[in-house]
């Protein structure tokens, strides 16, 4: 795997988020999902949400368009987002290492 | 009878031709019109803060929405504050920092959030909530500017 092709942890609750929410993942749900994953231990800003969308779909992992304007939005379109093929790989091989960590300690009994 | 409502967005020509005729300074009008049988009775334009209502407007169908000018419109009836708005134009702050389109996708969501709490919490924890999570947003917003512009 290049280096490029890492997933850092903001990047894996994005992806997890989008893979949870499904079809109607844009801004405000993604942004909440990812709060709802995070549980209090870091502070999510819906502007980093964004960003880190933004550097996923450069990397081909993720796909958006823009949908149609609403009333309670302002009359302003929503941004959609869909996980790619790539980036589903991505995550499961992300997730697959924290899987051999989480092992490796319950094996020396690292984790209570 | 038939009755229905629809949404619009206004077109670019119409909204800049309307916001220097009716002396607004934002140029992203969007609104609803309701239609009776076939005349299009109430229309009300949105800017942000404030709502105007139009006694009437010359367009057959919520299609001609579109495409209305100016002079389509009847005179303003009144105008309104409207209650529902977050308390800063949160667009000023990403427009610097972000395209057009990803800029209005952000402040929609933070004003339909805020509408939500708003509406379950009152006014006062929603201001703080858009107020605070504008702030805070424009931190990465930023610094991902900063790396693409370099």
């Amino acid at each position: 795997m290049a280096k490029g092709e890492y997933l850092g942890e903001f990047e894996q609750l994005i992806l997890t988020a989008l893979l949870i929410v499904g079809t109607d993942a844009y801004g405000m749900t993604v942004h909440e999902q990812v709060e709802k994953l995070a549980a209090g231990l870091r502070a999510v800003s819906l502007g980093s949400v964004y960003t880190t969308l933004d550097r996923l779909e450069q990397k081909g992992y993720v796909r958006s368009w823009f949908g149609g304007a609403r009333e309670e939005r302002g009359g302003r379109s929503k941004r959609y987002f869909e996980i790619t093929g790539a980036g589903e790989s991505a995550l499961k091989n992300a997730l697959r290492v924290a899987d051999n960590m989480v092992a490796g300690l319950r094996e020396i009994g690292g984790l209570a | 009878m038939n009755r229905s409502r629809s949404h619009f967005t206004l077109n670019p020509k119409a909204a800049l031709e309307l916001s220097s005729w009716v002396g607004l300074s934002d140029r992203h009008f969007w609104g609803w019109a309701k239609q009776r049988n076939e005349d299009i009775t109430d229309f009300r334009v949105y800017e942000r803060g404030r709502y105007l209502d139009f006694g009437f407007v010359r367009a057959r169908t919520f299609k001609h929405l579109d495409w209305i000018s100016p002079s389509d419109l009847g005179r303003v009836m009144s105008i309104r504050i409207d209650r529902t708005a977050p308390p800063l134009k949160a667009e000023f702050l990403f427009h610097i920092f972000m395209t057009p389109q990803n800029c209005d996708a952000i402040v929609g969501d933070l004003e339909e959030r805020y509408k939500l709490i708003s509406k379950k919490f009152g006014h006062r924890r929603a201001d703080f909530w858009y107020c605070t999570q504008t702030f805070l947003s424009l931190e990465p917003i930023v610094w991902a500017w900063t790396r693409r512009s370099r």
